[in-house]
């Protein structure tokens, strides 16, 4: 009888994705990545632990997420100086963005806010996005401060307790504003692009696309920061260390289960009908609210779309050990 | 001066380790006094401590475990006495966990003896598959059995389980660089043996026969029978999606588990099939010669290692009685609804308070001009002629 093959160690089979991100970086289409820096890498990677516990196709993933936890850390620029107060900080109207965190901090980025957001705005602008995308952009936003949330576990926990959260509802948003400010000071802005009449440039809203591999790695990664070090340290290495470096990494979109669109469908009508009769200036059309159905990863976790994650994993890796002296 | 040995307690779990933790808690600072030495500052410090060793996340409770190991490892090599160190959840650690741990503890040129407390599979099957219905699990039982019998160890149960359970390899692991006679098992007695047998193996593996404590325990993690885990399996099936982790912990596993269902001993006890019996068995065998071969220290007697006939008639807990499931329901639908009636009568307590606050911070914080504004607003948004005013008014008044 013939042996069975021995299935290879998480070491050897990360060390094995290293070597390919390798080789292929060596071609035209990809920032080339030296030599060193794969050595580099496949050393740590060959002396790497797995941390935490799963099952046995998860272990590669462990093991990479594990070790970019441990560089990141080690990139740490600190808690820094405290900035001295600037004049926006003081500034108490102004436009105050609202809606899915991703969406917002790109939106405020696009048209130069900066500093705190204002106690007393003159505008409320509320980001309204199709629902499944402003769902997704509220699970990367939860992941990115930390939280240890699957994507198919929040949807589901919504979806059975009948609610969405409230980032995700911008009628709601725009109602209670109105009450605050006023329905001629809020604006729900439903498409991305330049909006006119709202300040006296033209508004731009963005809604940056959300990655479910690279979400995925950052959750698997704030899961073994969280164990490393205290929660201000993990926040700060992840906004300032580990985002940058998965800017503009492209990829399929997370997607809700097939079996809860109609429960997708009903939230998101429901929130359209809201906006509609809101009273407030409403830039484009309630039905851009619909579920847009733009991704397609169910369950980022799973051990189908383990490759797609461990892909970006390799990736980030060899760009920090590029960046090594 | 040669400092004294530590003592390694290295699993396995369902081995009557609670109940040797929280005497050894319970009496730190008396066996301080006498020169022995259990580091822990809360019940949980050294389990705190296994996690951040392991890099283990627990439901968020790893927050609290930031660089628990040093500091535990910090105070072990500046005790000259013996020190004991014993969490079950040690068993999972990988090699890289094994040697960093006892390189920190100050190995080889401290002594480290290697302790594991082991229990025959056919008790500890149905113990794990119950710890895993208490954490919000919804495997059945069968599919339980058969994913632990797969030599693939499909799924994140059965890697789990077999590295908690599989002492040969647990030993492995841990003793891989320590000579055999730094090594003890310790065999928990077959069923029907004295109750206290158990702790006197304890104490004659960790040397404790000299020290003077007192044997209490407050903490305990009780056994449910056959139709209540039924019973919190389908609740969780159920209830998973909708209640957080956070309040599963207190109202499912504290409050029905572990303060109703396991009150309720007249039930039929978890159990094995026959077939898993007899696969139970032949394994229990081949770790038997596995670890004479290796020659560690027994306390107790391998032959626990092989699991005791079955006394009574397998109950699945798949296919429980019903009427002894609807049994067990209503005392726990009742519990919830003493708890909630608790809630209920703490809510108005705390809304009667915050009215209070409420109304004397008012009270306080307002000036007659203030107050009287508040009164005519109040009078006025109550009516249409008053709404319409308080528009023109606060249009008059910019922006907000």
């Amino acid at each position: 009888m013939s042996a069975m093959p021995e299935r290879p160690t998480p070491q050897q089979y990360v060390a094995r994705l290293v070597v390919e991100a390798g080789a292929r970086t060596a071609g035209h289409d990809a920032p080339a990545v030296g030599a060193q820096a794969v050595e580099r890498l496949l050393a740590l990677v060959e002396a790497a632990s797995v941390p935490g516990r799963g099952t046995e196709y998860s272990a590669p993933l462990r093991l990479a997420s594990g070790l970019l936890a441990d560089l990141l850390l080690q990139r740490d620029p600190g808690p820094g100086e405290h900035r001295p107060v600037t004049w926006p900080r003081f500034r108490r109207k102004g436009v105050l963005v609202l809606g899915p965190h991703g969406a917002v901090r790109a939106t405020r980025l696009a048209n130069g806010l900066v500093g705190e957001e204002p106690p007393r705005p003159d505008q409320v602008v509320v980001l309204g996005l199709p629902l499944d995308e402003a769902l997704a952009d509220v699970w990367s936003g939860h992941v990115w401060q930390g939280e240890n949330r699957t994507w198919g576990g929040m949807v589901s926990s919504l979806a059975a307790r009948d609610r969405i959260p409230p980032r995700a509802d911008a009628a709601s948003i725009a109602a209670r504003w109105s009450r605050i400010v006023g329905k001629d000071r809020v604006h729900l802005v439903t498409r991305p692009g330049t909006t006119p009449g709202i300040t006296r440039a033209p508004f731009r809203v963005v809604h940056p696309p959300v990655t479910a591999a690279a979400i995925e790695l950052v959750r698997a990664t704030s899961s073994t920061l969280g164990i490393l070090t205290d929660s201000a340290t993990q926040t700060r290495v992840l906004e300032g260390v580990l985002r940058p470096l998965l800017e503009g990494d492209a990829g399929p979109r997370p997607r809700v289960q097939p079996e809860l669109v109609p429960w997708l469908e009903r939230r998101a009508a429901g929130v359209a009908r809201r906006a509609a009769a809101g009273g407030y200036a409403l830039h484009g059309d309630p039905a851009d609210l619909a579920p847009g159905g733009t991704g397609s990863v169910t369950w980022p976790g799973s051990a189908d779309a383990q490759a797609a994650t461990l892909a970006v994993a390799v990736r980030t890796l060899l760009a920090i050990c590029e960046e090594t002296p | 001066m040669t400092k004294g040995p530590i003592y390694l307690h290295v699993g396995t779990p369902k081995t009557g380790t609670s109940y040797l933790q929280d005497v050894l808690f319970g009496n730190r600072d008396r066996l301080a006094s006498q020169g022995l030495l259990y580091p822990a500052d809360r019940f949980d410090g050294q389990f705190l401590a296994a996690l951040d060793l392991m890099r283990l996340p627990w439901g968020g409770l790893e927050k609290e475990a930031v660089g628990a190991w040093d500091a535990l490892a910090t105070r072990v090599r500046e005790w000259d006495g013996p020190v004991i160190i014993s969490h079950e959840i040690l068993a999972t650690a990988k090699p890289a966990d094994v040697t960093r741990a006892l390189a920190s503890l100050g190995h080889p040129e401290r002594e480290v003896r290697v302790l594991a407390s082991v229990r025959d599979l056919v008790r500890q099957i149905p113990a794990e598959w119950q710890e895993n219905v208490k954490h919000r699990r919804g495997i059945r039982y069968g599919s339980f059995l058969e994913q632990i019998q797969d030599p693939e160890r499909p799924g994140k149960i059965a890697p789990w389980f077999w590295d908690a359970q599989d002492v040969p390899a647990i030993l492995g692991r841990w003793a891989a660089d320590l000579p055999a006679d730094q090594v003890t098992l310790i065999t928990v007695p077959g069923p029907g043996a004295p109750r206290d047998l158990l702790w006197q193996r304890f104490v004659e593996a960790f040397g404790l026969a000299d020290y003077k404590f007192e044997l209490f325990t407050e903490r305990a993690n009780p056994s449910m029978g056959v139709p209540e885990t039924a019973l919190l399996r389908r609740l969780n099936r159920a209830a998973t999606k909708v209640v957080p982790p956070a309040h599963y912990r207190v109202l499912v596993r504290e409050l029905l588990a572990h303060r109703t269902l396991a009150l309720r001993t007249d039930s039929p006890r978890l159990g094995v099939p026959t077939e898993v019996w007899a696969w139970a068995d032949a394994l229990a065998r081949g770790w038997i010669a596995t670890l004479q071969e290796r020659g560690y220290g027994v306390v107790g007697d391998l032959a626990d290692l092989t699991p005791a006939p079955a006394k009574t008639e397998y109950a699945d807990p798949d296919r429980p009685r019903e009427r002894q499931v609807a049994n067990a329901a209503v005392e726990a639908l009742t519990a919830v609804l003493v708890e909630a009636s608790r809630l209920r009568e703490v809510e108005a307590d705390l809304r009667a308070e915050l009215a209070e606050a409420r109304a004397a911070l008012h009270k306080a914080e307002l000036p007659f001009k203030e107050r009287s504004k508040v009164r005519a607003y109040e009078f006025a948004s109550k009516r249409a002629w008053g709404r319409r005013a308080i528009e023109r008014y606060k249009r008059s008044q910019g922006p907000a």
